[in-house]
């Protein structure tokens, strides 16, 4: 431990000079306004910035690139609060809680807490990475196919929690969700599935699912109801977007699992840190003790999952560094800046290039402290100019969606997909069925199923597999409890509610 | 049940069948390599969909049947009622086909050109403003977007 705290100091000293700390500054503003626009997320802040690192120092290239990483995340949770649209899936729950919160006029407040939450989410992330990164990542290499596979069934199987009163409803859109991720190319066989137009071939992609399902949609929805929303006049006064001690204290317990929940699923390859929101947002529904605020602007229920998102990002930097496996999209091109640079990643990179990573970890430290001050001063302007714009509103958010759409790969296809998906999310709103098992559906199944036949193959045709590996067979006792207790808790509600009904 | 929750139903029963049919051609084992097949979700995902879309189509229509059936006259309120709804429900429809024609606009004079146009249209038609303040609405819009997406971010929208 005082190992890793010298080094850490030798990582900050090399980062105070001015021109590091203009670079983790603007590279902070530069990922929240990206992470804030539907469409793009930290893998494109990422992959924008990279050619700006090219002549850079080492050290100052990485923090440029982490903290827009750091910064995506910040900024996803601005566009789901104020107008629905979540720019990529960790933020899809902030909307959830988020944007009613912004309909009863608390926006502020939102995005206040939920700034607070993601720095303390952050900073337990960086703790863990600092401490304890190749303690965590010995136990994480004992995980295999059988055990990722599981935890992706515990993900889904949280659609009990998410599922309201229908469970049927959430099961019918959870099996529309996984049909929707089949199409494309299969990862085991590279069979081409369902690919009707030669656009299909790469899937259909689910970031313009989200903005046609959150974006467009409620544009549907308040143009039928001819909503025009009343946010009031612009103010200024800081008392109304700085959370008061009440939140604060409402928010803590929730962050604090948040945090932990972030930095350890988000140390797993593939979907950790959208799996760890919606986990972190099932656990906190389990925990309240008025779940009946969950969906109508729950603090809990927006703490959680935004603390995970940004636990995740120093979680998922943990098997990069010490691995130099990419836990994330993200970290996937920061492998390629570090190769680029002429590091090497794997194991011996801490040992081989250790100036260069605690640089990079104390450019996250800084940054983070960046992030949490500018995002909060930043959020009476957020407001402001959403009250300034609230009358054309729509016009906005449809241009919004539709550009972003467009900018996944410069394709009208993706526009088209949002469009389709603002439909379909009109409807399912319209009769309560719920956005959240769909999107983790989406997201979840490919995953899902490649894990689940390469464990198959691994067993040589045994499911016997899931069960005989200590870690998988705790995977699915969990899960097994997890459906259990949710369907039981809901049948007891069922009850209780038919008890008070009757004369 | 709501004409869209049947509408919903329906689009996804169509949905689940397509895919059905489509998965029957996929392998759904791997002998070789003693797995499943790329057909092996797809089939008994669809299957399940069916499944339980026709169980809530049949709930409904149950529901539907037990509800009480000596219900009073509908009453003027009601008649007007369902007019309104039918109003609303056509202006929304209306605002689904104007995107659409939006974006199929995009595929003939630009993303940009278009996007303004839909823009206004939105503005006028749907927020109930003046055509010359729908116009600055649009213009003004779509010049952040152009500043931001294309100068900015280098995505080419024009």
């Amino acid at each position: 431990m005082i190992e890793s705290l010298t080094h850490l100091a030798a990582g900050i000293d090399a980062i105070l000079t001015p021109y590091n700390l203009a670079v983790i500054f603007v590279a902070g503003m530069i990922g929240t306004i990206v992470g804030a626009l539907p469409g793009l997320g930290p893998s494109s802040g990422i992959a924008l910035m990279l050619p700006l690192t090219f002549g850079m120092p080492h050290v100052s290239g990485l923090c440029l690139l982490t903290g827009v990483y750091l910064g995506t995340m910040y900024g996803g949770r601005i566009t789901s609060i104020l107008i629905n649209t979540p720019g990529d899936a960790p933020a899809i729950v902030t909307a959830i809680e988020g944007y009613p919160m912004m309909q009863q006029g608390r926006g502020g407040l939102a995005l206040g807490i939920s700034a607070l939450s993601s720095f303390v989410g952050g900073t337990f992330g960086l703790l863990v990475l600092i401490f304890f990164a190749p303690v965590v990542t010995e136990y994480a290499i004992y995980l295999g196919a059988p055990e990722y596979f599981m935890l992706m069934v515990l993900g889904l199987s949280t659609i009990v929690l998410l599922a309201g009163d229908n469970v049927v409803k959430a099961l019918i859109v959870t099996l529309f969700g996984a049909l929707v991720s089949t199409f494309g190319s299969d990862y085991v066989s590279g069979h081409v599935r369902f690919a009707f137009i030669p656009e299909l071939i790469e899937g259909i992609d689910f970031v313009a699912i989200i903005i046609g399902l959150y974006g467009l949609s409620e544009i549907f929805l308040n143009i039928e109801k001819n909503l025009v929303m009343n946010l009031g006049r612009p103010s200024l006064r800081m008392r109304d977007y700085i959370p008061g001690m009440r939140e604060v204290g409402e928010a803590s317990a929730p962050t604090l699992r948040g945090s932990v929940i972030g930095t350890f699923i988000g140390i797993l390859p593939g979907a950790g840190a959208t799996v760890a929101t919606f986990l972190a947002y099932a656990l906190e529904r389990k925990l309240t003790k008025h779940p009946e605020k969950f969906g109508h602007g729950a603090i809990a229920g927006l703490a959680s999952p935004e603390a995970t998102n940004n636990a995740a990002v120093p979680g998922a930097l943990i098997p990069l560094i010490t691995l130099g496996i990419p836990g994330s999209g993200g970290t996937a091109i920061m492998l390629g800046a570090l190769i680029i640079f002429g590091l090497q990643p794997g194991p011996l990179l801490m040992v081989q290039s250790g100036d260069v990573v605690w640089g990079m970890i104390g450019g996250l430290v800084v940054g983070n402290v960046f992030l949490l001050l500018s995002n909060v001063l930043l959020i009476p302007l957020f407001i402001n100019l959403l009250r300034v714009i609230q009358a054309h509103l729509a016009s906005v958010v449809i241009g919004l969606c539709l550009v972003g759409a467009f900018s996944l790969n410069y394709s009208l296809f993706n526009v088209w997909i949002a469009l389709v998906f603002g439909v379909v999310g009109y409807l399912m709103n319209k009769n309560d069925y719920p956005s959240g098992p769909f999107i983790l559906a989406v997201v979840l199944t490919p995953l899902a199923e490649n894990y689940f036949r390469q464990s198959i193959m691994l067993a040589q045709g045994s499911w016997s597999i899931f069960v005989d590996r200590p870690i998988s067979l705790t995977l699915v006792l969990l899960m097994a409890g997890t459906v259990v207790v949710g369907t039981m808790s809901k049948q007891g509600l069922f009850k209780r509610r038919a008890k008070t009904a009757a004369p | 049940m709501k004409i869209s929750e049947g509408i919903l139903l329906a689009g996804l029963a169509v949905f689940s069948l397509v895919l059905l049919w489509g998965s029957l051609d996929m392998p759904y084992s791997n002998p070789d390599e003693q797995t499943f097949g790329p057909g092996f979700v797809p089939l008994n995902l669809s299957v399940a969909l069916l499944g339980l879309v026709g169980m809530a189509a049949f709930k409904a229509v149950a529901g539907a049947r037990r509800a009480p059936r000596h219900a009073p006259p509908a009453a003027a309120e009601g008649t007007a009622g369902a007019l309104a709804a039918a109003a609303r429900t056509g202006v929304l429809v209306a605002a689904m086909g104007m995107v659409g024609v939006g974006i199929l606009g995009m595929t003939v004079i630009g993303v940009l050109p278009a996007l303004a146009i839909l823009l206004a249209a939105v503005s006028w038609r749907f927020a109930g403003h003046s055509p010359v303040r729908s116009l600055a609405v649009s213009v003004v819009t779509v010049l952040a977007i152009y500043g931001i997406f294309n100068l900015w971010l280098g995505i080419p929208l024009i």
